[in-house]
């Protein structure tokens, strides 16, 4: 017989567990309902087609994202240009904003002075183009990065090339950038040591129409005979730039308090990394981060230099990951997988954490190669970290990410897929030749896809992905739209 | 001998630690769903048409001129209890063009559709400016057609509600 004290006691020890479990599950950083839906809909579609999906995380559900809504004449509204950006950061932080290259660190006012110089000398050469070499590029130093910074405030065309380019290389990267025009301009800006002696803490920012328009950047890949050329105009950079600062949820946005580490794929190969490189950095500047730090040698290692938010490649994520614990699989201790269980449950435990402040981890991937299981389920990295990560994945004639993983998604999906992500805000999506299963391939518009050029000895070649009528661009990957709104490509 | 208590304790403990530890996985987002819920794009007809109103089905179409506009998002004003709910999922066309709400203005949906014959000139100026309205606000999905139209060429019948239209 169960007296009437020892029932009491049940029910008291099972009410305080409900509780527990309820408070537990309070803690989620959002409802699950949240990531059961990314995407809007539209509410019709073609025989054959998907529907077209759009972010959901637009201001108004049928108007991409295109530019920084910056206030001019009181009222009006632009969507901004690379000067803008570069003004943004060299005036705001009352000039202590801080740009680190590996061990060497210049304040914004240093390298604003070099800036303004540069721009000033390729101004006066009448420059159009800055070319420079992929392997220069890939050990980028405070010199190329004023002179890509120079170019860009100028809206003239960076020039990023792979292979046999044609330009002499001497001298290491001064002479090596500035290619056919170029004289030695850039020794009027870096005519001395690299000291912080000459500083300038003011950028004039009058508003120009003609900085809207252009190509800020090319990217050429040439292999034997084959050359691709990827051109990206101004307004490409700009809503790249809006739509990855504002995939980032209210109260988690990039901030002067951030320290951004962005660490360069150093990679022969991988061109892609160029793109979602520079609108990292671009999107460091905008956001007036406190400092901006580029990672591209093998001594300095990222996080010790204490970052809060970190643009790893995906080849480095999984080094930086594994060399740090995270075990492949399983976890290693009962803490670890304490907190990837409760994550899946949509609960990050930012306690404690020994590598604090680090609070976001970007990963780039490309989307045609397949995911890592340490990708694919990035839980035990971000129990590891105890940080966000957001997987983004690009295509090569597409500026900054494609496809990028809601901040709080930390779902453990039972499907094996090479990418996965919520959609661009930039871009609209549908896919065409859907089988019966609804599985087809990607087509997608926006404002953030570049002009692609084949040519072959020299000939330009007819375009595959040139966009039909509608506008719409092809990427050849089989892919399904998930109930949850999510692409999928399988 | 363990106690009822004691048995009860450790079978809340074990409830907790199996709600609260393990890797919990989500539904398979790429399941199938039993069919696409999307309207095709395409022709319809006045007795095809009627389905959208808002109450039958969630999205609301109206044709105007013979061109079918989806204003599911003017819910309020088309839809159910909305000033102009009689349109919901008709042609609208002359009620537009006599700026009258009224169910007199509308054709039955078994009839052929309306010629707008008789209209003055300010009325179909007045039809203009409403078309003018609906293409800068709404999307267009399909044209409006006779019932008596080749069915291979209308739209087919709606499809089982998803979890959005709810």
């Amino acid at each position: 017989m169960v007296s009437l004290s020892e029932l009491i006691a049940a029910a008291a020890i099972l009410v305080s567990v409900y509780i527990v479990r309820e408070w537990f599950l309070s803690q989620r950083d959002v409802h699950p309902l949240y990531l059961e839906e990314q995407s809007s809909i539209e509410p019709t579609r073609l025989p054959d087609e998907s529907a077209i999906y759009r972010s959901n995380k637009l201001d108004l559900p049928d108007k991409l994202r295109i530019g920084l809504d910056i206030r001019y004449d009181h009222y009006k509204l632009r969507n901004g240009n690379l000067h803008d950006v570069w003004a943004i950061y060299a005036n705001t932080n009352g000039g202590n904003g801080k740009l680190s290259i590996n061990d060497k660190t210049l304040s914004v006012g240093a390298l604003n002075y070099r800036v303004t110089k540069v721009s000033q000398a390729l101004k006066l050469r009448r420059v159009s183009e800055v070319v420079i070499p992929f392997k220069t590029y890939q050990k980028l130093g405070f010199p190329l990065l004023a002179v890509i910074l120079g170019a860009f405030v100028l809206s003239i065309t960076v020039h990023i090339v792979s292979g046999d380019a044609n330009i002499e290389e001497e001298d290491g990267i001064l002479k090596l950038m500035l290619v056919s025009l170029v004289e030695q301009f850039v020794t009027l800006a870096f005519g001395g040591p690299l000291e912080p002696s000459n500083e300038l803490n003011e950028f004039p920012n009058a508003y120009d129409p003609a900085d809207d328009k252009g190509a800020f950047l090319k990217v050429s890949i040439k292999k034997l005979v084959f050359q691709t050329t990827v051109e990206y105009q101004v307004i490409n950079a700009i809503s790249a730039i809006a739509a990855t600062l504002k995939h980032l949820p209210f109260n988690h946005e990039l901030s002067n308090k951030d320290k951004l580490v962005i660490v360069q794929d150093t990679d022969a190969e991988s061109m892609e990394s160029v793109g979602n490189e520079i609108v990292k950095l671009l999107c460091g500047l905008t956001a007036a981060c406190g400092e901006v730090a580029i990672v591209n040698d093998d001594v300095c290692d990222p996080l010790e230099l204490k970052p809060t938010v970190m643009v790893l490649p995906q080849t480095y994520y999984l080094t930086l990951a594994l060399t740090n614990g995270a075990i492949i699989p399983g976890g290693s201790s009962w803490l670890l997988t304490l907190r990837e269980n409760l994550l899946s449950r949509g609960i990050m435990v930012t306690y404690g954490s020994k590598f604090a402040p680090l609070r976001l981890i970007y990963v780039h991937k490309p989307m045609g190669y397949g995911m890592h299981p340490l990708i694919e389920d990035s839980n035990q990295a971000r129990s590891l970290f105890q940080s966000r990560i957001v997987v983004e994945h690009t295509w090569l004639t597409i500026l900054g990410p494609v496809l990028a993983t809601d901040f709080f998604d930390y779902r453990v999906l039972p499907v094996h897929v090479r990418s996965y992500g919520a959609l661009s805000q930039s871009l609209e999506f549908k896919l065409v030749n859907v089988n019966d299963k609804m599985e087809g391939t990607i087509k997608t518009r926006g404002f953030t896809i570049g002009k692609l050029t084949n040519k072959k000895n020299g000939m330009v070649q007819q375009n595959s992905q040139t966009g039909g009528s509608d506008g719409f661009m092809p990427i050849p990957l089989p892919s399904k739209f998930g109930k949850d709104g999510v692409l999928y490509v399988l | 001998m363990i106690s009822l208590n004691t048995a009860l304790i450790i079978l809340v403990f074990l409830f907790f630690i199996k709600s609260m530890v393990g890797v919990a996985t989500t539904e398979n987002p790429l399941e199938q769903a039993e069919s696409d819920p999307l309207v095709i794009e395409g022709k319809f007809t006045p007795k095809t048409l009627a389905r959208y109103n808002g109450i039958d089905n969630p999205r609301i179409f109206i044709a105007v001129k013979k061109r079918v506009f989806d204003v599911t998002q003017g819910a309020t004003f088309y839809g159910p209890g909305g000033p102009y709910e009689n349109f919901a999922g008709r042609d609208a066309s002359r009620g537009l063009a006599l700026n009258s709400f009224e169910l007199s203005c509308l054709t039955s949906i078994d009839e052929p559709i309306d010629t707008l014959t008789g209209l003055t000139k300010e009325e179909l100026e007045s039809l203009d400016s409403w078309e003018q309205h609906f293409d800068n606000k709404y999307k267009v999905v399909g044209t409006l057609h006779e019932n008596n139209a080749d069915s291979s060429e209308v739209v087919p019948p709606p499809q089982p509600q998803s979890k959005k239209d709810a």
